[in-house]
């Protein structure tokens, strides 16, 4: 039943040998040990699993692999050399956004596919944009801070 | 996740093709965001032959012809929540894709698909039957166009499983169990009339949180008001009957009249009556919904009639 799919993952063309309907969290994470993708809750909720496909954020956790064929993925791996998401995680280290960080990789991803498209968000936009993510330590107000600061500094 | 095969479709021609073969067997996949969370909670689809259609171009577009907009299956939630297009037309959809789940989840999930899913707590339902939406299918049988009002079967299992949430889902595979579509028949696009600009609506949604979460309780309504007398009103409740359909006693009781605390507190009153009479024995949850029905039925309608909705 596998079959043959490629994407772009993080700058690079990836071709990997799966089950079409495989979770596109089980492939990014386990295949190619894209660590920073988790798994949280599984049914979508969370969004700990998130991944920026073609400029969007999506729950890799309810994405079958053979729909990212020809997509352009990222993963928080694929940010390690980003002029923005640099700025987003200074300001979430700085504001202290980070607790056990294990939200930590979503949020920044749901934050800079937001300031990439908006680089001027209202404080109700930046709240919309990370409603899809849950930290279960922190609390919202010192990540919703640490993106404000970021599209300030960014700005 | 057990299934029998995975094809693409790309094609409209393909499409019609395919299903002439084996539909019985046939399982639509589009954003996918509810049928992977069904198949984690049992082996629904060892049986079926998974045909993706979200290459499918053009099933992706809104168009319109004048007194009605064509949306194709595939369009997402958060495209209809940006599309100028339906925030000036259909304002009530736009409202409910707003708060549909979280936004990972709103640019995956379909038109279409939350149609052929026929959750009870799917917030693009209600809207689409206040707005007299109806759906086009193919199958092998041909093309039809369905009312949306007309699509679902009751479900009165659904009222008994905690917030009917997709997990909990008694239908792994909807077609012929939970709608009235034939195994194997696709929804293509969506029709919606364009709302008039004499009519008002509104959309509500109560859940666990403001977004990011099943519904508990849906309350679409729009209504029209001339020298103060309401000459229309259409009302469709989602997440607390066993169905979803326009609620015609709504109207009934509304039209030729002002409006009124009173009046509008007896349509909520009796709508949260039916909503508890469902269960012998109404369970807390059924409870708690027939409340906030009767609480956020009459105010909505209030805001409505004082014109202080969209």
């Amino acid at each position: 039943m596998n079959r043959e799919i490629t994407f772009t993952l993080n700058h690079k063309e990836v071709t990997v040998s799966v089950d079409p309907a495989m979770r596109l969290l089980d492939v990014v994470r386990d295949l190619l040990k894209q660590k920073g993708t988790k798994e949280g809750c599984g049914i979508g909720e969370c969004g700990a699993c998130t991944i920026i496909m073609d400029g969007k954020c999506i729950n890799s956790c309810v994405t079958m692999t053979a729909q990212a064929e020809g997509t352009q993925l990222l993963t928080i791996e694929g940010l390690s050399q980003d002029a923005i998401a640099e700025v987003i995680k200074r300001c979430f280290i700085e504001e202290g956004a980070v607790q056990c960080g294990f939200c930590t990789p979503g949020f920044i991803l749901s934050a800079y596919a937001l300031l990439q498209e908006n680089p001027n968000p209202t404080r109700e936009e930046i709240r919309t944009a990370l409603s899809g993510n849950l930290c279960r330590c922190t609390g919202y107000i010192q990540i919703i801070q640490a993106v404000e600061r970021a599209a300030r500094e960014i700005g | 996740m057990k299934y029998r095969s995975y094809e693409k479709v790309t094609s409209m021609d393909a499409l019609k093709k395919r299903i002439q073969n084996d539909p019985e067997h046939i399982l639509p996949v589009a954003g996918g965001t509810d049928l992977m969370v069904k198949a984690r909670t049992r082996d629904w689809y060892q049986a079926m032959d998974l045909v993706d259609i979200t290459g499918m171009a053009e099933l992706k577009t809104i168009s319109g012809t004048g007194d009605n907009l064509i949306i194709g299956a595939l369009v997402t939630a958060d495209e209809l929540l940006r599309s100028p297009v339906i925030r000036a037309s259909a304002p009530i959809l736009a409202s409910a894709c707003e708060v549909l789940a979280g936004p990972q989840i709103r640019n995956r999930a379909t038109i279409g698909g939350n149609l052929a899913n026929a959750c009870l707590a799917g917030d693009m339902i209600p809207p689409l039957c206040v707005l007299q939406a109806s759906v086009h299918t193919v199958s092998a049988e041909g093309e039809r166009e369905i009312p949306v009002e007309n699509l679902l079967r009751s479900c009165p299992a659904c009222l008994n499983h905690e917030e009917m949430s997709v997990g909990g889902c008694f239908y792994g595979i909807p077609a012929g169990k939970k709608t009235i579509l034939a195994p194997g028949e696709i929804i293509t696009s969506v029709t919606v009339p364009v709302l008039s600009e004499k009519y008002r609506s509104s959309f509500q949604k109560i859940g666990r949180k403001q977004v990011g979460c099943m519904s508990k309780f849906t309350l679409a309504a729009a209504m029209c008001v001339e020298d103060g007398i309401i000459t229309d009103l259409r009302m469709s409740i989602g997440a607390a009957f066993s169905n979803i359909s326009l609620l015609t006693e709504a109207y009934e009781e509304a039209v030729g009249k002002k409006g009124s605390t009173e009046l509008f507190g007896a349509i909520a009153g009796q709508l949260g009556d039916r909503i508890e009479a469902q269960l012998k024995n109404p369970n807390e949850s059924v409870r708690y919904k027939a409340e906030v029905c009767r609480r956020l039925t009459a105010r909505t309608l209030m805001e409505l009639y004082q014109g202080e909705c969209l």
